[in-house]
């Protein structure tokens, strides 16, 4: 046989059995992708799903790049710096505002939220969010030369009036710490409204404004009410609580130069209505609040959105120094609005209090008062202005820049780029995805909105389809779901695929599906990018306190307090085992209400657990104790009726230390290495 | 009654015999009264506990007190002990929500009062009231405490346990919080922390970490989970355990210490000065280095050392049935059910008002107890015109001005007299 | 005089002489009819402070308040184990036993025309509900309230009733520090364990002639108060225990502790506890060969422990708080019509009940709607001393308990067979030591 023959012989064979191989295999590949998708057309391409997704390892950092994340950001006094505070990053970055180049990146925190310069410009104080600390910085040596001990979740700051004390927002314990500078301690700790962030001080020293987050939790059908928290600056005590009725997510606030009006960032949620509403418009509407301070304090909400358009995820805020316009980012459709101050005097003037209750849902009314929207990078976070007013500067976070905006022309006139990553990862594009309402009818929402820090936002919704008022469900959170499939309540998607594919268009963004290439990198987003904050305030390293210790015996026990043994389905460990304290199944906990269509729920992980309330599918139980006290007390989830109320509360203080795998073996190492110092 | 039966022969003699029956019957009839008298007028039981005897003057302005009404001239008789005069009663008529008040706390400028129908404030001369419907945890209020860090107004009720700040009420329940139990009979800022004495526990609630810690008799040195009273001093909280006496927490320590009645016994005090007078134990306060303890069966004093046990009879204490005290520098201020008591151990001030009109009157003794050393122990009654606004004493606070008592009857204040 | 005259008047005085304790009050003053020779410390030294020597009065406000007007129903709280407890046939009984108290009344009119309506609560709610419950009756504007038979519940309940101001009687609970509290709103109709006590302590000690009593008792309050004043007065008298042994509720094997109490071959045996459990200790006593005496507490006395028992409960003497087999025709009224009502024969519960609620619409009958006045009648200590109710004649003390002697019981042929308790120490009745004092 000729050379020639044997070798076309040989590929001949190895084409037979490569076809042989090939057309199962493909089907077989089919089968899977088609199963993990819940489509029948997504790209058989092995990386989309088993590259991106890596979370660690060498790939995992080949194909991740580390940013900057620019989240907010002060300005010096003679306008010559600018400082950027670097969430990703972890890091102050200090910014030549002429050259536009970063100086000095000085190291902080993890999870750095805010930065507050001292009058007289030395020092900076930056919020570490995730380190329940604030690192206060010499600006002249450029270095961290005290940490000081906060509550949980430090967020906005404000100096008091004399620039003796320093107000920290604590966005996870809702309180404020009051801190004496002179001894860099905390002397007191004042409640706020639930998961506030942005704080200001009046213009005329008096008052601060903080703002908060999510509503304070109420039975579901009642209205939506987010207390902005207002704290007299002479005797460091609160002294009232304003009610922004039917609308949440304050993130930030500024006052007018004369201090009359106070502007805050809002969201007017309309979680009552069934998500069916998506198609007429109207999930979700962004815009912002007003205490007409002279007017007795009355409180005035009116939109940014528009018919057809609206802005959704509104952060940050800033009031030029004449007072005539405000500047408020809308980070969800990469937008600064500009709203001029004397129209919305004007509007409100006039209006009677009917009136002004129409304007806060009118999407018609926004065209008197809103001058511009001016398009800027990726997901715009913090805003400051320059001391004359003259210049806005606007932290980009998914873009690692800083825009800066004429205030006059209203143009964008430079971009300073922070020296991140130049390429973007898939995950960081499923980032901006993430945080993008493009793919939601009219722009009304994006994930983020109602998974705020991509965690969640504390209400329940009407996730109807054709039902209206059925099936009523509390956010979940997304923090480090990737290895706790099914999702959704009911559990019928195994995969973020399928969760964020087809039927997310049908049911939520009600526009056409996200491509293959954005669900790839949403799904990367979703299952890499998206942690756990440390468990700070219950559980900083691993070392349980002895009542924590008794909850996770109880936890765990498989006799109850009269030595009869628990059937195992009945045990708290079986259906919440660890790490993630979920056995991933569907369970019936005798939680379903009347408008519940009758099925099993998914065991939700318990990681965190605390920072999520209110609990159960339909978030009826407020605390986690009302779990076990006014609900399940036919001991359907778990066995509970014998125990004690310290042991209630024991379980209870167990339950808030659970925290994510990833600290666990962090402090074990830790532990380990402190045991064994050769 | 014997010398009766011995005379009666000899006038017997002289009559009928058809008297002898109508003397019989008399007789019987006598027997009987005297008999009855036996029965209704018993030797007063109160004679088996020791009676003071002591010198008792009465001061001359006796009599005087219809005549100035709304004025009172006294002039303290007791050394350091201050003296409260020109009372004036707040009721339902001055906008309480009820006159019948468990509690009452000065703050600053204000003074909550907290009753059966609601929390009561009373600021620049006008009562405003808060209830359910303002968001109060239930209308029966039983103790209220202010943070002085915070400003915070802590409310225990009948029905969980209330924040009332800048204008808003929080509430916590047993079942939506670590709270023991939902009634609270006595809440205690101190500092960052919040402590309750609930009927199922004493709670500790760390307001930083929004921990709550019970401590019931499975954690205390506590019979049972009865508490009834809390405060804080000396870096120790004092737990009036209904009960188990007194239980002292250290709060650097984490270690407990139980006080009891040393006899063990509930229908005896042994020796007054062994310990806590009795294991019933209603409130506690600390104050200048004394430990005070109430019960409904007299009050003790402990210097960290000794105990001193005070009752109605050997003291000038207005009655053994105490429902609460607080202790201001080295004056204790006692609630009892049969009129207002203060002491420093070494001279009482008592306040008692009239049953029949809106009179009364402060005594004052000079001595802490019968049995001190002072040769001149003396009495002086001073009138008041008007007293205070009942007998019936379940609330007290003091500053440096004003008196505070929350009565069965109202809210009265007295003017400390200079 | 004749000497017949003499006879005459000196019969009549002999005659008058009972006549003395017609008003019900114990000649014998000691706290609690405790002999002379059980008094605490008494041997040794005189108490400084005599305490419940007088009642304590009442001195607050409320008596001026006017009933309601166009009132519907006059309330009463009932406050009983109705559910999720191991004594709910017990809580049962006692609420049987008010509601033939309430339907008798309103059958003769009510309060002047308007029914009585009882307004009932569960005490076996989560921790502490008992307090819970009482705060409820007070928004329910009850007149007074009846209840409980668990030492826990009524101790939380009257810390509520005192702050609260609602009168409460209470028909179940023997727990003898429940009216040592000294708190003017609450008097107690079944006699208390201190009486039992005494009782066993005279009957095992001094009449049977045991010296070494081991005693197994259930680990909760009732257990614990109970036995309190049984060891002391055992000690006293010069025999203290041998072994004290505890169970908790709900427990069915006793082996480990009755494996102690053989070891320590004690001449006789008391079991402190609820029916079930003694019941079951009975039989594993029996079955491990411990043949000793038995006796129990008032709890034994009852069906569910003679079924459990069978015949091993022959000879078993145990105390209770009143004579079923009495005579007494009230008694036997009400037995038949608690019959005729329920369909099961009144235990101790629903005739104390039955009692304590005649007292209270007594009460509301004679002064009206007024707690405080309520509460004036049920504790001046005449109205009702020596009231004469179908558990017997009433005698209470100056904390409003319930000193009536009490009875041992004895189980002869299946059947519990009543005898009056014996005075502990007739030669010190009279003498007593604090009036003296």
């Amino acid at each position: 046989m000729k050379r020639s023959q044997k070798l076309i012989r040989i590929f001949g064979i190895i084409l037979v059995l490569g076809l042989l191989i090939f057309f199962p295999g493909h089907k077989l590949a089919r089968a899977h992708v088609d199963s993990k998708t819940a489509t029948t057309d997504h790209p058989l391409l092995c990386t989309s799903c088993h590259l991106y997704t890596q979370k660690t390892g060498i790939i995992s950092k080949l194909i991740n790049a580390d940013y900057l994340s620019p989240f907010n950001l002060a300005v010096s006094a003679d306008g010559e710096r600018l400082y950027v505070v670097a969430q990703e990053g972890k890091a102050l970055l200090v910014v030549d505002a002429e050259t536009e180049k970063v100086l000095n990146k000085i190291s902080i925190g993890n999870q750095p939220h805010s930065v507050i310069l001292s009058s007289d410009g030395k020092r900076a104080y930056v919020s570490n969010q995730w380190s329940d600390n604030v690192s206060v910085i010499d600006l002249t040596a450029s270095k961290v030369v005290d940490t000081l001990k906060t509550g949980n979740g430090p967020a906005g700051l404000a100096l008091s009036a004399d620039g003796k004390f320093l107000y920290v927002v604590n966005s996870y314990s809702s309180d404020v710490s009051v801190i004496d500078l002179s001894k860099g301690e905390e002397i007191k700790r004042l409640t706020t409204g639930n998961n506030p962030t942005g704080i200001k001080l009046s213009p005329n020293g008096k008052v601060l404004y903080v703002t908060s987050r999510r509503a304070n939790i109420v039975p579901y059908g009642e209205p939506v009410v987010t207390k902005l928290t207002v704290i007299n600056d002479s005797t460091q005590r609160v002294s009232e609580y304003k009610n922004m009725e039917s609308a949440y997510m304050m993130e930030n606030v500024a006052f007018t130069p004369t201090g009359d009006l106070g502007f805050v960032t809002l969201i007017r949620p309309k979680n009552l209505i069934p998500s069916i509403q998506v198609e007429q418009g109207w999930m979700m509407t962004h815009g912002f609040g007003i205490i007409d301070r002279k007017n007795n304090g009355r409180i005035i909400q009116l939109l940014l959105d528009e018919p057809n358009a609206y802005y959704s995820d509104p952060f940050g805020i800033v009031i030029t120094p004449d007072g005539k316009k405000a500047f408020e980012s809308s980070s969800g459709v990469n937008r600064i609005s500009v709203i001029d101050i004397d129209s919305v005097r004007a509007l409100i003037s006039k209006a009677s209090p009917e009136m002004l209750k129409t304007y806060s849902d009118n999407l018609g009314i926004s065209s008197r008062y809103i001058i511009k929207h001016i398009p800027t990078g990726a997901n715009p976070k913090g805003l400051a202005l320059s001391p004359d007013g003259k210049k806005l500067y606007v932290a980009e976070t998914l873009e690692d820049k800083i825009a800066v905006i004429n205030t006059e022309t209203l143009e964008t006139i430079s971009s300073i780029d922070l020296g991140g990553p130049r390429r973007i990862t898939v995950a960081r594009q499923g980032r901006r995805l993430f945080n993008n309402a493009g793919h939601t009818f009219q722009d009304q929402y994006c994930c983020y909105t109602c998974h705020p820090d991509m965690h969640e936002d504390g209400l329940v919704y009407n996730m109807s389809g054709k039902d209206m008022g059925r099936n009523v469900t509390n956010t979940m959170s997304l923090r480090d779901i990737g290895d706790t499939p099914p999702y959704k309540w009911s559990g019928t998607n195994l995969t973020v695929y399928k969760q964020d594919g087809m039927r997310f268009s049908t049911y939520l963004t009600r526009t056409e599906t996200f491509s293959y290439k954005d669900l790839d990198a949403l799904v990367a987003f979703i299952i890499t990018g998206i942690h756990n904050p440390p468990n700070l305030m219950y559980n900083p390293n691993g070392e349980l306190t002895e009542a924590q210790l008794r909850g996770k015996a109880i936890f765990e026990r498989s006799v109850d307090n009269y030595g009869k043994v628990i059937p195992e389905n009945n045990r708290c460990i079986t259906c919440h085992p660890a790490p993630y304290y979920t056995d991933k199944k569907l369970a019936y906990v005798s939680t379903l209400s009347k408008t519940d269509d009758s099925i099993l729920f998914d065991t939700p992980h318990l990681d965190n657990i605390y920072a999520s309330p209110p609990y159960l599918h339909d978030g009826r139980a407020a605390t986690l104790e009302e779990i076990w006290t006014k609900y399940g007390k036919d001991d359907k989830h778990g066995l509970a009726g014998d125990m004690s109320k310290n042991q209630l509360n024991d379980l209870v203080a167990y339950l808030k230390s659970l925290r994510s795998p990833k600290y666990e073996n962090k402090d074990s190492k830790k532990h380990h290495g402190k045991n064994n110092p050769n | 009654m014997v010398k009766i039966t011995l005379i009666r022969p000899k006038i017997m003699r002289k009559t009928t015999q058809r008297n002898y029956l109508i003397w019989t019957t008399i007789a019987v009839i006598f027997l009987s009264a005297c008999s009855l008298g036996f029965i209704l007028i018993k030797k007063p039981v109160s004679s088996l506990n020791p009676v003071p005897q002591t010198k008792y003057s009465t001061s001359d302005n006796t009599g005087a007190a219809g005549k100035n009404s709304g004025k009172t001239d006294i002039k303290p008789d007791a050394k350091q002990m201050p003296v409260y005069g020109h009372w004036k009663t707040f009721t339902t008529k001055d906008g309480l929500p009820s006159d019948h008040v468990y509690a009452v706390r000065i703050d600053g400028k204000r003074v909550w009062a907290g009753t059966h129908d609601g929390l009561a404030v009373y600021e620049d001369g006008k009562w405003k009231t808060y209830t359910t419907k303002d968001g109060l945890a239930h209308n029966g209020v039983l103790a209220i405490d202010v943070s002085k860090e915070t400003g915070d107004v802590w409310i225990g009720t009948l029905g969980g346990l209330s924040r009332f700040s800048a204008g808003k009420f929080e509430n916590f329940s047993q079942f939506d919080s670590g709270l023991p139990n939902d009634l609270v009979y006595c809440v205690i800022c101190d500092g960052k922390d919040v402590w309750t004495a609930t009927g199922g526990g004493a709670g500790h609630y760390d307001t930083y970490t929004k921990e709550w810690e019970i401590f019931t008799e499975k954690n205390a040195p506590m019979h049972e989970p009865w508490t009834y009273g809390v405060s804080a001093g000396d870096g120790k909280i004092f737990i009036a355990a209904w009960g188990g006496g007194v239980i002292e927490y250290t709060l650097k320590t984490k270690q407990f210490k139980d006080y009891t009645d040393p006899d063990g016994e509930m229908e005896i005090d042994l020796l007054p000065d062994d310990g806590v007078v009795h294991d019933i134990t209603t409130a506690t306060s600390w104050s200048d280095g004394i430990l005070w303890v109430s019960t409904y069966f007299g009050l003790s004093s402990y210097d960290g050392t000794h105990w001193k046990g005070y009752f109605d009879t050997n003291s000038g204490l207005a009655s053994n049935f105490i429902n609460f005290i607080r202790a201001k520098g080295p004056v204790v201020f006692i609630c009892s059910d049969n009129g207002l008591s203060s002491t420093d151990g070494k001279s009482w001030v008592t306040y008692k008002k009239n049953d029949n009109n809106n009179d009364g009157k402060a005594i004052i003794k000079n001595y802490g107890r019968n049995d001190d050393s002072t040769s001149n122990k003396t009495t002086h009654e001073i009138p008041l015109s008007p007293s205070i606004g009942h007998n019936f004493i379940i609330g007290v606070d003091a500053d440096k001005d004003y008196l505070w008592v929350a009565t069965e009857k109202g809210v009265s204040r007295g003017e400390l007299l200079k | 005089m004749k000497a017949n005259h003499w006879v005459i008047a000196t019969f009549i005085l002999i005659l008058w002489c009972p006549i003395l304790k017609l008003d019900g009050q114990d000649k014998n003053s000691n706290y609690g009819k405790a002999p002379n020779e059980i008094l605490p410390y008494d041997r040794f030294t005189k108490a400084y402070k005599y305490f419940f020597v007088e009642p304590q009065l009442f001195y607050g406000a409320g008596r001026e308040i006017p009933p309601p007007t166009n009132l519907k129903e006059v309330r009463i709280g009932f406050l009983g184990p109705l559910e999720g407890s191991m004594i709910v046939s017990l809580g049962t009984q006692m609420l049987q036993g008010a509601t033939l108290a309430i339907e008798e009344a309103n059958k003769k009119g009510g309060y002047r025309g308007i029914p009585f309506k009882l307004m009932i609560h569960n005490d076996v709610g989560l921790w502490g509900a008992a307090a819970n419950e009482i705060v409820k009756m007070d928004d329910e504007k009850v007149w007074a309230w009846l209840g409980s038979i668990d030492d826990i519940v009524s101790h939380v309940a009257i810390r509520a009733t005192l702050k609260l101001e609602i009168p409460m009687v209470c028909p179940g609970d023997p727990d003898p520090t429940f009216t040592e509290t000294a708190i003017p709103w609450v008097i107690r109709v079944i006699s208390d364990d201190r009486q039992s006590s005494y009782g066993l302590v005279n009957q095992i000690y001094k009449k049977d002639g045991h010296s070494r009593v081991a005693v197994i008792r259930a680990n909760n309050r009732y257990g614990r108060v109970g036995i309190k004043i049984f060891s002391e007065t055992a000690t006293r008298v010069g025999h203290p225990m041998v072994i004290e042994e505890r169970f908790n509720d709900g427990e069915t094997d006793f082996k480990t502790q009755l494996e102690r109490i053989l070891a320590t071959s004690p001449d006789a045996i008391l079991i402190w506890g609820n029916a079930k459990e003694s019941g079951l200790i009975l039989q594993q006593m029996r079955a491990m060969g411990l043949e000793q005496p038995i006796y129990g507490s008032d709890r034994m006395v009852s069906p569910e422990f003679l079924k459990i028992a069978g015949n091993l409960a022959d000879g078993i003497m145990t105390t209770c708080q009143y004579n079923p087999n009495s005579d007494n025709p009230k008694l036997k009224a009400f037995q038949t019509n608690y019959f005729k009502r329920f369909g099961l024969e009144p235990d101790v519960f629903a005739a104390h009940a039955y009692d304590g609620m005649n007292m209270i619409i007594e009460s509301i009958n004679k002064v009206g709607l007024n707690r405080v006045l309520i509460r004036d009648v049920l504790t001046d200590l005449k109205t009702f001393q020596g009231y004469q109710g179908v558990t017997g004649k009433k005698v209470f003390d100056q904390s409003w308990n319930n000193i009536a002697d009490i009875w041992i019981a004895k189980v002869r042929h299946g059947k519990f067979e009543f005898t009056p308790a014996p005075p502990m120490d007739p030669k010190n009745k009279v003498n007593s030591k604090t009036e003296n004092y």
